[in-house]
């Protein structure tokens, strides 16, 4: 009964293209060049499109979850939702959501490690009053004792009944997350911690907008149909926050977990996510090389052109999917392409495999390690270079195919500190890679010896011992596979497994 | 041979015979213009130019899901057509037709629902002749042996374990299955599990299921974007015209009695998951245009997010962590109701009696009617905010048009929902959202010590 609204959420695919074929070169982005301008309040990045019919709008904030004092995990993302859904001192919580209903506009916050973006959108006719309230929000939170408790509750609800109990992909994610940047900034989930959830208060609530949602740390955005006016008008109210401070720098991330971290979980079905932290990302001159080659490996919901979608569902049928990401990836609701406003300074290489079936997880486990495992190691070839070359061609043009989508890109790119723009950037250095680049990048970034497996499962300690006791895990089909499977079958029934294994309970993760 | 290039828009389509489907006049709330043609073995095509410069998205949906699946123990064939339908043909085998589209540039992808199953890729505009070609030879000469028709059985496990599992999907599914006896809506989109568990062996079945519903005349194709209508449209015609249906059409589908109701029926979900009540009533089809335009006001109105329920239940009392769902219009009497995600078991009793009160009030006249504007605007709103990319626009035509072959049926609906007063769905409730109609699942954990992770 959902699924024309999951079709439609906020999904921002694949409109408003380049008017060039694929690698044709970046006119649209010429056609469009986002204005940064600093006159007197924040900068404002501005994206027109006059005879669009809607419009969106965002307040980039440089804070996140990295912003929460120790033991108080989860206070940025706890405060940005009091902000934008507690209501203002004009209007409650219910008023606010009323005076946005008619128009059918769009006020969300985007919480993440190092960013939180309250976001806007509304018809053309509605943007003056859109902009209004979104201001309002940020400037003039109500700070609601009873919105306070409720959202709170709500973000205990989400990490005890949600995270650990009812979706063991997201739980094997983040699970995969702690490990990856274990004692970093990084670790804790944005949502927060149940004891750090557990111990804030309105007054925390309170001290943290006025700490970290502070003009030196806010971009303003713009884009669509609005009036010409209206970005500097709104980043002149801006002006008045205070100025605040910005963050220091970051720690590089250092932690090393075990190898293999098993939650238990109710649920029969095994959720396996791996990766390893690797010291690129947007503007390092071997990324795109390395986004082209995650691409081979596994391109996001894409088929079975792609490896591991080809040999773990295609030609074994033990899962749903499966995908690699060059970077940290949220998927916008409605369609397949990722989110923007999740910049991170450290990133890491990840797989996701969907759910298998308990009595094959050992076997797609296998079988995922040790694709990847081939891939660092022979690298690409040059047809397979090619396709790659080909796919991403055209698939990046629905990247920046709308208003939203070309903010959000001009926003990152302010965040990564680009002197040249990501996708245009991307486009041009994709058509000019080589098989050299993209091998010796792989051969460089990736050491799959370092990488960091959780799978979240039933019967967690059931597979401990058969990682640790390294036996074979042998598959069966009911109908013949062709020959070269089941010749892989044999070697991937054997791929080596070493390393430390963990295992924790859900109820025990996300703790504090 | 060749077909009938039946051009007309929606502006010049003439007026609908007494007794077919809801159609609307033109100028309608859809922001688009939908030309209409067709081939003379039935396929339907749409045109829509929209403002994307060089690109477009191309949807080929059939008028089956799983309302279709009329045989006992084959449930779930439906969406695994969807599946099956990247099997690849004689003349272009799965890989080759997966690295073309890549190599294309292109995204593609399918959905399938109770009522509709659409096919689609997005892309450079460029590629559409050849995105005909391949899809046309898709849909004629689809191939797929027992052999694949074993993995891909197994590959709908992991998706119905994927979803399956959670305790939402499984409220849904005991209200469709207390509410239908008889009738395909009984089984979730995925199917029953133990038909989804048993679809491997349903291979003479799946044939039979392809032959009868993907036929031409039960078919459209659907372009959204920037892109020259006489070449697109040429090329749709050489390769889906000499498509012709090969087995007789299917049976109809058994209407459903009346369900005597209220029914209610309680499971335990072995997770500690929060509780889950699926509460509502069975309501006309899309057929029934009043009624369908009621509903699709009247569902945000007593369930949406500004709603007095939602209000009192998520808000004020903090009874329910969240009121669900949504109203999707179908061909036949389908549900109309919400789910509550609940604080707790205790906070059962009262968040279903704020459930009735809130409908005795709508029955009894007490409307809001400020409210009611609010939420009339929101609906109209909602489609343009909905309508900004080429792919939203053609997801919202192709749900529509599916109902009864109409692409003028969402304009009539967005016509007749602006009428809508508060007598009308104080008429409504009356007639309709009455005990007799009403359904009640609820789920909830199993009790401490029993399951669980230890």
């Amino acid at each position: 009964m959902r699924r024309l609204a999951a079709l439609l959420a906020a999904a921002v695919a694949c409109s408003h293209a380049a008017t060039a074929p694929p690698g044709g070169g970046d006119l649209r982005t010429q056609a469009f060049p986002p204005l940064v301008a600093a006159a007197d309040g924040p900068p404002v990045v501005a994206v027109p499109a006059p005879s669009h019919p809607t419009v969106a709008l965002r307040l980039h904030f440089l804070a996140g979850s990295v912003d929460d004092p120790p033991g108080k995990e989860g206070l940025t993302a706890l405060t940005a939702a009091v902000m934008a859904e507690g209501g203002t001192e004009r209007l409650s919580s219910g008023e606010l959501a009323r005076a946005l209903y008619p128009m059918a506009a769009e006020l969300e916050v985007v919480p993440d490690k190092e960013t939180t973006v309250f976001s806007g959108r509304c018809p053309r006719a509605d943007a003056g009053r859109c902009a209004a309230l979104l201001a309002d929000v940020v400037l003039r939170p109500r700070f609601d004792p009873g919105e306070f408790e409720r959202l709170r509750r709500r973000a205990l609800d989400a990490l005890r009944k949600g995270l650990r109990a009812e979706d063991e992909e997201e739980l094997a994610k983040e699970a995969l997350s702690g490990l990856l940047f274990a004692g970093h900034p990084y670790a804790h989930p944005t949502l927060g911690t149940v004891e750090g959830l557990g111990r804030l208060t309105l007054d925390d609530v309170r001290a943290q907008w006025r700490a970290v949602f502070v003009r030196s740390r806010l971009t303003v955005g713009a884009a669509g149909g609005y009036p010409a006016d209206l970005p500097a008008a709104l980043a002149r109210e801006l002006d008045a926050l205070p100025p605040g401070a910005r963050r220091a720098p970051l720690p590089a991330p250092s932690g090393a977990g075990p190898r293999f971290l098993l939650v238990e979980t109710p649920g029969a079905p095994a959720a396996i996510s791996l990766g390893l932290r690797w010291d690129v990302r947007r503007g390092h001159p071997d990324f795109p090389a390395l986004v082209a080659a995650t691409s081979a490996l596994g391109e996001h919901r894409q088929g079975a052109a792609f490896r591991l979608f080809r040999e773990l569902r295609e030609l074994r049928g033990l899962s749903y999917g499966a995908y690699a990401y060059p970077e940290h990836f949220v998927q916008s609701p409605g369609s397949a392409l990722p989110a923007p406003h999740h910049a991170r300074t450290y990133q890491a290489f990840t797989v996701w495999v969907r759910p298998v079936e308990q009595g094959h997880r050992l076997f797609a486990l296998r079988t995922a390690l040790r694709e990847v495992t081939r891939w660092a190691r022979d690298g690409l070839d040059e047809a397979e270079l090619a396709r790659v070359k080909r796919f991403l061609a055209g698939h990046t043009l629905a990247l920046d195919g709308s208003d939203a989508r070309r903010l959000g890109q001009a926003l990152d790119d302010r965040f990564y500190g680009l002197s040249e723009p990501w996708l245009p950037a991307f486009r041009r250095r994709l058509a000019e890679l080589t098989l050299d680049d993209v091998n010796g990048a792989l051969r460089r970034h990736v050491d799959p010896a370092r990488l960091q497996v959780a799978v979240a499962t039933a019967g967690a300690a059931a597979l401990a011992a058969e990682i640790r006791a390294g036996a074979p895990s042998p598959i069966t089909y009911p109908t013949p596979r062709p020959r070269a499977v089941t010749e892989a079958d044999r070697e991937i029934a054997a791929f080596p497994l070493a390393g430390e294994v963990q295992v924790v309970r859900a109820d025990a993760l996300f703790e504090r | 041979m060749l077909a009938v290039a039946l051009t007309l828009t929606l502006a010049a389509a003439p007026a609908a015979p007494p007794g077919a489907f809801p159609t609307a006049p033109p100028g309608g709330a859809f922001p688009w213009p939908v030309h209409r043609r067709a081939l003379d073995n039935g396929l339907g095509v749409l045109l829509v130019p929209f403002d994307s410069p060089g690109y477009a998205a191309y949807f080929t949906f059939f008028r089956v899901g799983s309302r279709d699946e009329v045989e006992p123990g084959r449930s779930g064939l439906a969406h695994f057509f969807e599946h099956l339908a990247y099997r690849g043909t004689p003349a272009v085998p799965a890989a080759r037709w997966e690295e073309e589209t890549k190599g294309l540039g292109l995204e593609a992808n399918a959905f399938t629902d109770d009522d509709v199953t659409a096919f689609w890729l997005a892309g450079p505009a460029s590629a559409l002749p050849r995105v005909a070609e391949l899809e046309g030879d898709r849909f004629r000469h689809l191939a797929f042996s027992e052999d694949d028709f074993q993995v891909e059985a197994r590959t709908v496990l992991g998706e119905l374990a994927r979803t399956g599992g959670s305790p939402d999907y499984r409220v849904e599914a005991a209200a469709r299955a207390l509410a239908f006896g008889r009738h395909p809506y009984r089984h979730p989109v995925l199917g029953a599990d133990r038909d989804v568990r048993e679809l491997a062996s349903g291979y003479r079945a799946a044939l039979e299921f392809y032959a009868r519903h993907y036929r031409p005349e039960n078919a459209f194709v659907l372009v959204v974007g920037d892109f020259d209508e006489e070449a697109v449209f040429e090329a749709i015609r050489r390769a889906y015209g000499p498509w012709k249906a090969t087995a007789p059409a299917p049976p109809p589908v058994p209407p459903e009695p009346p369900l005597a109701g209220p029914k209610e029926a309680r499971q335990a979900f072995p997770a500690a998951a929060l509780p889950r009540v699926w509460t509502g009533w069975r309501t006309p089809g899309a057929g029934d245009l009043e009624a369908t335009a009621a509903q699709l006001v009247l569902w945000p109105y007593l369930f949406g997010r500004l709603s007095a329920l939602n209000r009192q239940l998520v808000l004020e009392r903090g009874l329910a962590q969240s009121l669900g769902g949504e109203f999707q219009p179908h061909r036949d009497p389908f549900l109309f109701g919400c789910a509550l995600v609940l604080r707790d078991a205790e906070a059962e009793g009262p968040a279903r009696a704020a459930v009735d009160a809130a409908v005795a009030d709508l029955a009894a006249g007490r409307i809001d009617a400020a409210l009611l504007a609010d939420v009339k605007a929101n609906v109209q709103s909602g489609l343009l905010m909905q309508t900004d990319t080429a792919y939203r626009s053609g997801v919202w035509l192709v749900y529509h048009t599916a109902l009864g072959g109409e692409p003028g049926y969402l304009d009539a609906l967005m016509a007749a929902a602006a009428r809508v007063g508060p007598d009308d769905l104080a008429a409504f409730a009356r007639r309709t959202l009455v005990p007799a109609n009403r359904v009640t699942a609820i789920l909830a954990p199993a009790s401490p010590g029993r399951g669980g992770a230890r």
